[in-house]
Order: structure tokens, then sequence, then C-alpha cells
């Protein structure tokens, strides 16, 4: 067998084999050139296929890299940083002078510079972090979390075109003051710090002991009408608050929220045994002692869909925050969520918790979604057991020794139907323009098993428009915690009446 | 053979090979991107041992309405009639899955289908659905008790044998259908939020 043309062996390998030995010597010399040639092309066409193959991942490579390089030295991961303006007294000082003197809050301090470290009075900065920033303004960094020692008590950054330092005493609290929507003042702080309150008539004084404040009050305007004026004690010290009450203002409550590092100052008028609010004065002896508060859905259950990324998991957790403040504060009790972040919790283990924890009611904030509906109505739910019984049954739990899991709610059920119908009145008043609806009652998982006073709140519709953007706005979920906590405060004296 | 034959042969091999590969690796891609739209999926993982020839018999399925809130409203449909009851209702909730053919909103969510369907003796219908029941629920309290609701309903309603339902999400009793009504314990018939019915479940006074 003879082949014309070598290029023509297109056929399996062996068959190119076999006929290639077939062919002798001379052809296989002749078409020996050829071969290579092809074999040539396809190991080039190969490499450069390689190449092309290898190319995008390289190039990405560098990118990645140089954008790195600009962002700075990587020493610093972003929750060390903090924003410009929490350093309250800033000073730029280039980074390699020996010695700059450098004034902090009022006082001279002399900050040296030396190899690899920087001293402040006799405190050093040993393992402090240098960050070149993009931008011109100095990127303040807290070194708080990273170096131990004295240095914890300093912050400092630097400013990238110029290699300058700039250093701030970070042994202060940023307090500032806001008006809650119920009348009350909050003082806010940026981080834990203890206070002594001091009250003296229409005087009340918090004292931070060496704790340095910087404090951003109200306006005048934004003043309410119970305080007199509010600022800082000693402006030299900056380590004492004083708020001067109005007339006809006999007192203040003062209450802590260590888990928010908040303070909440709520007036107590003279004449009139009434909070601002409107709500009664708190007898001395409330048995009430905790509270369940549960946000609706959580972590892997994202419940109904608000929006695009907007869940109504995180709109329950939210409003469930405001409402454990605005109980505390109110009535004073332990309040505890059931959970207490984004987190995936069975309604079993939320049940079995709030019930050993003997809480004295469980309130559950749930947002609406009917698609037909055009209206957002609220609704207070009680448990309900379909089928299975009703007025009878109730009775008989209340009297039987040990009570099925999910029917411990029949025992508290006409004390959680008034609490619903509390939560419905104020509900109707705030949130539903006023209209009169009735509470509903439902086979609810959560509600069933539990052995206290339990409502389970609906808000709005998620289908309806305007809710859609309001229930996300700061105003609507203080409306709604504070609606919530005045029906609570409501049936409090309901059910602790002799 | 010489070895820069050998060496050329070799290198002719890996490339055909790689050629080849590459070839089908295409043909694949090409393939899926014209590949139809996927067939629907079937509701009802066993299907019922109906015959095509059996006659038609009515049902009344059960849909939440599109205009009233709280409110289910019914809807005939015809399916073959059959000697178990097991196989009217997988027939029932299979039409139930398949959705409204009046307008009204879905009584499950896309996607669920029927896993299994059993009856025991005291009217206890089990109805086994597939995750999708749960994960693809738009929410919503009111949403939830209307889809367990037409469940229920409709089964309870067309065949009499049933009296009582219980829903497994996934072969697996299941806390909740979206997050607020017990599905641990079966449900009854309950027709208050049926159309043209004084509403009792959800309604209260204060």
């Amino acid at each position: 067998m003879h082949i014309e043309n070598p290029s023509s062996i297109r056929l399996s390998s062996s068959q190119f084999t076999s006929e290639f030995r077939s062919t002798g010597r001379a052809t296989e010399q002749e078409s020996f050139p050829r071969l290579l040639c092809l074999v040539a092309v396809f190991i080039v066409s190969l490499t450069s296929m390689m190449a092309v193959v290898c190319a995008g991942p390289s190039r990405s490579h560098v990118r990645h890299d140089s954008s790195r390089g600009v962002a700075g030295s990587g020493l610093l991961s972003s929750r060390h940083r903090c924003s410009v303006d929490s350093l309250p007294s800033m000073r730029a000082l280039p980074s390699r002078a020996r010695a700059e003197t450098v004034q902090i809050l009022g006082e001279r301090r002399l900050l040296r510079g030396k190899k690899g470290a920087r001293t402040l009075g006799n405190e050093t900065f040993q393992d402090l972090p240098v960050v070149f920033a993009q931008a011109e303004r100095p990127v303040p960094f807290d070194p708080l979390s990273t170096a131990p020692g004295p240095a914890a008590a300093q912050k400092a950054g630097t400013v990238a075109a110029s290699e300058l330092g700039a250093v701030g005493a970070a042994d202060f609290v940023r307090l500032s003051a806001k008006l809650e929507a119920n009348g009350v003042l909050r003082l806010q702080a940026n981080r834990s710090v203890a206070a002594e309150v001091q009250q003296e008539g229409a005087r009340v004084v918090l004292q931070f002991g060496k704790t340095r404040i910087e404090f951003s009050g109200l306006t005048g305007s934004q003043m309410p009408s119970w305080i007199r004026s509010m600022a800082l004690g000693q402006p030299e010290t900056a380590n004492q608050l004083v708020i001067e009450l109005a007339g006809g203002v006999g007192s203040a409550r003062i209450s802590h929220l260590a888990s928010q590092n908040a303070t909440i100052v709520e007036p107590i008028y003279q004449d009139n045994p009434k909070t601002g609010d409107g709500s009664p004065a708190q007898p001395a002896s409330w048995k009430w002692k905790h509270i369940t508060v549960d946000a609706g859905h959580g972590g892997l259950d994202r419940g109904t869909a608000i929006r695009e990324q907007v869940y109504e998991k995180d709109v329950t957790l939210a409003i469930a925050r405001k409402l454990r403040w605005a109980l505390e504060t109110r009535l004073g009790v332990t309040v505890v969520l059931s959970r207490p972040d984004d987190r995936t919790q069975s309604l079993e283990e939320r049940v079995t918790a709030a019930n050993l924890a003997r809480s004295n009611l469980l309130i559950s904030i749930h947002i609406g979604s009917s698609a037909p509906s055009k209206v957002a109505h609220s609704y207070a739910y009680t448990a309900a057991w379909p089928g299975e019984g009703s007025a009878a049954a109730e009775a008989g739990t209340m009297q039987r020794l040990f009570v099925p899991w999910h029917e411990a709610q029949r025992g508290s059920l006409t004390w959680s139907q008034r609490l619903a119908g509390s939560v419905q009145a104020e509900l109707n008043r705030a949130l539903n323009d006023g209209q009169a609806l009735n509470i509903r009652h439902i086979p609810a998982k959560l509600l069933r098993a539990l052995a206290m006073p339990a409502v389970l709140v609906e808000l709005g519709n998620a289908r309806e428009a305007g809710f859609q953007s309001a229930v996300q706005e700061e105003s609507f979920q203080n409306l709604a915690a504070a609606t919530l906590a005045s029906a609570v405060e409501k049936f409090r004296t309901l059910h602790e009446r002799p | 053979m010489p070895r820069h034959l050998l060496f050329g042969l070799i290198c002719l091999l890996l490339i055909s090979l790689a050629g080849v590969s590459y070839y089908y690796d295409l043909q694949q891609r090409i393939q899926e991107l014209v590949r139809p739209s996927p067939e629907p999926v079937p509701y009802l993982a066993v299907p019922p041992t109906v015959s095509p020839t059996s006659p038609l018999r009515m049902v009344k399925l059960f849909f939440p309405s599109s205009r009233q809130e709280n409110r289910l409203e019914g809807e005939m449909r015809g399916i073959r009639s059959a000697q178990l009851p097991s196989d009217v209702a997988k027939q029932v909730l299979s039409e139930l899955i398949g959705g409204s053919q009046e307008g009204r909103l879905p009584a499950l969510p896309p996607g669920t289908r029927l896993h299994e369907l059993f009856l025991t003796k005291r009217g206890l219908a089990v109805v086994d659905l597939s995750q999708e029941a749960s994960l693809n629920h738009p929410g919503g309290l009111t949403m939830e008790l209307a889809s367990i609701y037409c469940v229920v309903n409709s089964l309870t309603q067309n065949v009499p044998e049933i009296q009582q339902v219980q829903v497994l999400i996934e072969g697996v009793e299941a806390e909740t259908l979206a997050g607020h009504i017990d599905l641990s314990r079966p449900f009854t018939e309950d027709v208050s939020m049926v159309e043209g019915n004084q509403p009792a479940t959800l309604s209260g006074s204060q």
C-alpha cells in the first residue's frame, strides 16, 4: 500500500501506524519532515492555547496585587478603623521627628519618635501599626483592640502623603443625647462606661469618674420641655454631665441599659404622678420580673420578603430590640430577646427558654403579608386549637396535674386574650387609623405551648407599597415598639391589680 | 522506530486526545444551550393507579381568594374516578398543586410536589410534601393558614374517608410551613374561611 500524500493521514493512530509500516523506509523518510511540521504546528498551537488560558488568571492576579498595594499596608483589618470624628483632638506630627509636644485635651505631652516605637510621656506605642492611606485626610485607627498595656489609652493615625502621624486621647467617651418618640431622653455612649448618678432637687448629675466625656447635646428646638439645660459640668475635666430639670418636674428616673451602653432619663412630675408619656407611675412592688420579646423568624428562616434583600427577620429583630429597650425603661423588668441576633432558632427552643425562665409575658413580633389585600392592618393573635375542643378543654387543662406541652397556653388563654385586646386597641389607635379591628385566633406553634400570657403581633402588610418603605424606617419601628410597650404597660396594671 | 518519530507520535496522540475531549465538551455545552426548557416537574412522585378510561368525577378544590383577605374560594375540577380513596386524594392534591384555572392565588408555592399520601383506618390522611412547600412559601400568617386549609378542606370535602390531615415536609414532621402555624398536630376541616361562611378561626372579640 502506497500513500501518495502523507497529509491525508487523518485516521486513527492504529491505522496510521500500520499503514506507515507497510510503506517502507523510503516513504517514511519522505513524509517525516511534513509530519514533523504538523507536530510542530500542533505544539505551537497548543502552547499558544495554553498561554491564552493562563493569561486570564495571571492578569487578574496582578490587578489584585496592585489594588492591595494602593489600599495600604494590610496591617489593619476594617474593624480596627474608626471614623475620623471619633478622635476629638487630633494632632498631626512628622512621624520621623525625634520629639514633638502635643496637646491632648488641654494637657501638654511629649511625643518622642523611636525606631519601631513611639513614646508619649511614659507610655510606649509598642505594637503601633502604621497605615498608609490613599486619601489625604488622616485615617485614624484604633489600637485598643490590638495593643495591650499603656498604649490602649491612646489613639494614633497617619497621613499618607506627608507620612504624618496623628495622636489623640482615646480615654474619652462620646456621649450623645437623643429624644425618643415616647418623650424620654436617651444618652447613648459609644462604649461601656460607669456613671454615678447624683440628684439634688431639679439637678441631675451623671459623674463619670476619671473618664472624659465628649458630649453632643440637643439644640434649642430639640430640647424637651422638661429639661431646662444639659451640659458638661466642668469643661476642663469633662467628666460630668449636668441636667437641669424644668419647673414642675420633681425628679428624673434614671435607668442604665448596660447591654446598649445607654442611659435613659425619664421625668417624674411633681404635682401629677404621671410620667412624660402619660403612663402611671410605677408602684413599689410590681410582681413582674421577666418578659420575653420574640423577634419572628431568623437565620435560615427569612420570613416574608419585604423588598429585595430586605426580609421580615431583620425588621422583626430591629423592632424587638427597640421594644426591649422601651419595656426595660418603662417597666424596669428584665426583658430577654428570644433570639438576640440573626440566628436560626426553632420555635420549640424559643418556647422552652420562655417557659423555663418563667417569663411573665411573651410578645412575638411578625410582619404581615397578604397578597390580595391593599391595606396594611396590624393584628394581635392568640392561640387556638381548632378541632381540639374549646372552653371545656381549657378548664380541663387548668385542673390537670400534667399539661400537654402543646396545650400549655390553655391555662393562660384568658389573660392572653386580654393582653391581645390591649395590644389590638393600641395598634388600632397608632397603626390602624383608629379602625376598630378585632383580635384573631390562630393555631400558632409558638403560642400554643407557652405557659404565660402570650400574644403574636403581625404588623402591616409586606405586599402594600407604602408599608414596604415605612417598615424599614426607624420612625415606624420606634412607633411600633412604643405602641406595643404602651399596650404591655396598660396590661400590667390590669394583670397585677390585686 | 526512531526516537523522534516516537516523540512525534506521542505528541500527536496527546493532542488528538485533547482535541477529541474538547470537541465533546463543546458539543455538550452547545447541547445545553439549545436544550428545550425542562419538562414540567410532575407534581406527584408516586402517581395514583387510575385507569385513563375510568369515568370523570367532579371535585371541589379550594384556593385563596385573590380579592379578599383570609378567604378561600371553591373551584370545580374533573378527575378520574378511582376505587382507593388515596388515589382520589392524590389526584385532588395534584390538581391543587397545579394551581387555579380561574385566576385565584396558588394554594401551595410553585415547585411543590407531593411525595406520598396515605390514609390510616381512622381517617387520617398523611400528606408528605416536598421542601418547596416550605422554602418557596411567600410567608405571612394568613397566607400560611390559607395554604394549609386549602389542602385540608380540599381533601376532607372530596374524600369522605378523610377526617383529619397531617402534613409532613420531606417525610418528617415539620414545626411550621412558613414560621407560624403548628404542623405537628393533624388538622380537621375548617370551612370558616370558605366564602359564604362566617369566619371563625381568624376572628375574635376584644
